[in-house]
């Protein structure tokens, strides 16, 4: 990168921080800062924590702010919101890198459609700022766009019938990891949904389009509910020019629940040989004390990939992680 | 052999799929949030030459192929294989057979230079140098006067390649084509 467009680069980055705490502070959202080390790490069998020492013991880097926001939550902090770094071991590409900055707020009192209004006018605003065009499509559920490529209902189809679409809707797939001795592991639904989607129908995502109603076995601590008589996660994903660029929940508050979630993402990572995590105690305490609330998580650098015609999360960072 | 994770593939790595060594092409990282992560990898099959695209859960590995391009020199073809030569002096030849060859049996010029990949020190593929001089064995005769039309005509080299050249080229000349895409460049400098 050259010294003109690097010196460019800083000042469009310092510009969207300005812009995202001048929004907050207009909406009394106070802004806080937790940690980035943890005692706890996230469960989830896909996000992998990365861990350093300290002294004789190990912390984890956190992949996200969440834990640690939602404890504020639960001693009345009221709506906050964070602009922090966040690590993910192992992702690496175009899109990711395994430090990133991101934007998580929380509101208290808030339901889901709310809070995707709120997403819609900060971003709006800030491609105002950046002379681009944020104009939302009309929503859709997952179920909806998930029928519409493959014919089945995501909420309800097996993992014998997701392996035969993928292997006649993704010709090139290897598929070694999933065969008939493992395709019964509880985990395999979600990795080749996960697959599918984003293969087959995040590319196609360019119009700004939040997607709702996820498959409840990706509901990580976001709340459950009926729809039309399928288990649905209570969350939404905003997707653009084929990103994911947030992730709202409406939040989990059952700790019971929640400890029966982390049974299971340990139970996947037992039989994938993945590292057991243990349940964060502050956090499953905190659950039971926080007020009924959304919470939403923006990938900053790819919001300013977009924002600035950017085709790499590297061109957006002052050093990616093959320059720091 | 050594094996190979996808976080470690990235473009030149020779690895075996289906049987046969490939070279990564691309290495695209594909993650859904919070979901399992794949990696989606063009590989060129090095034995037959087609562009493969794959799939693979991250984390999942291949294992490496001992593949290596050497540079070698032409020598005959004895109605089976073509034969080449080390130049590292040794005088150490490997035939390849007419897969390995391949397309590059238009170009192959003894005494010339070539790029041979070798997969378990057997050759699978040979590629020509970008450039190569070759003598016109026939051709219509050379039309006398302007050279500067752009009219052209085939011309049949010493190896059988047939190639479109100007209309002022005649039996005998040596001329400079380009490999990549068959075309005439120049008469070659004597």
């Amino acid at each position: 990168m050259s010294g003109q467009s690097q010196v460019r680069l800083l000042q469009d980055r310092a510009r969207l921080m300005r812009l995202v705490r001048a929004f907050f502070t207009a909406r009394s959202v106070l802004e806080v800062t937790t940690p980035s080390l943890g005692s706890r790490g996230a469960t989830d069998p896909h996000i992998e924590s990365m861990r350093v020492k300290q002294g004789n013991q190990a912390y984890f880097l956190q992949t996200s702010p969440e834990f640690a926001m939602k404890r504020l939550l639960a001693y009345g902090s009221g709506a906050i919101f964070q602009i922090c770094p966040a690590f993910r071991g192992g992702e690496s590409g175009a899109h990711h890198n395994p430090e990133f900055t991101m934007l998580e707020w929380y509101r208290p009192g808030m339901g889901l459609v709310e809070l995707m209004d709120e997403v819609k006018d900060l971003i709006t605003g800030l491609c105002r700022e950046f002379e681009q065009v944020f104009e939302p499509v009309e929503s859709g559920t997952y179920r909806s766009l998930f029928e519409h490529q493959y014919s089945v209902n995501p909420h309800r189809v097996s993992s014998q019938q997701l392996l035969e679409i993928t292997h006649s809707k993704l010709p090139g797939f290897a598929g070694n990891a999933y065969n008939e001795e493992n395709y019964e592991d509880e985990g395999v639904i979600d990795d080749l949904l996960g697959l599918l989607f984003s293969r087959g129908i995040e590319p196609g995502l360019l119009d700004p389009q939040f997607v709702t109603e996820f498959p409840a076995t990706q509901a990580s601590l976001s709340k459950v509910g009926q729809v039309a008589g399928d288990q649905v996660a209570l969350r939404f994903e905003l997707y653009w020019q084929g990103l994911e660029l947030a992730n709202g929940y409406d939040e989990l508050t059952d700790p019971t629940e929640l400890t029966r979630r982390i049974a299971r993402d340990n139970r996947i990572r037992e039989s994938r040989g993945l590292p057991m995590m243990l349940s964060d105690q502050r956090l499953l305490a905190a659950m039971a004390e926080m007020p009924t609330c959304t919470g939403v998580a923006i990938g900053l650098d790819r919001l300013l990939m977009l924002l600035t015609d950017k085709e790499s999360i590297q061109e957006v960072l002052s050093f990616g992680i093959e320059d720091c | 052999m050594a094996s190979y994770s996808t976080n470690e593939f990235k473009s030149g790595l020779k690895v075996m799929l289906e049987g046969d060594p490939c070279s990564i092409l691309e290495n695209e990282f594909v993650k859904p949030g919070k979901g399992q992560a794949f990696n989606r990898v063009k590989l060129r099959n090095l034995a037959s030459g087609r562009v493969w695209e794959r799939t693979f859960k991250s984390g999942e590995s291949l294992e490496g192929a001992d593949v290596l391009d050497l540079d070698m020199e032409y020598v005959y073809n004895d109605g089976e294989y073509w034969h080449f030569m080390k130049t590292d002096g040794s005088f150490e030849q490997l035939g390849a057979d007419k897969a390995a060859v391949s397309e590059c049996v238009r170009w192959l010029k003894e005494n010339e230079i070539y790029a041979v990949t070798l997969w378990n020190d057997n050759p699978i593929a040979v590629a020509a140098p970008n450039f190569v001089e070759l003598e016109v064995v026939d051709t219509d005769p050379g039309l006398k006067g302007d050279t500067a039309q752009g009219g052209t005509k085939p011309a049949t080299l010493s190896t059988g390649a047939v190639v479109k050249v100007p209309l002022f080229i005649n039996i005998g000349e040596t001329l400079r084509i380009d490999t990549r895409t068959g075309e005439y460049q120049s008469r070659a400098k004597s």
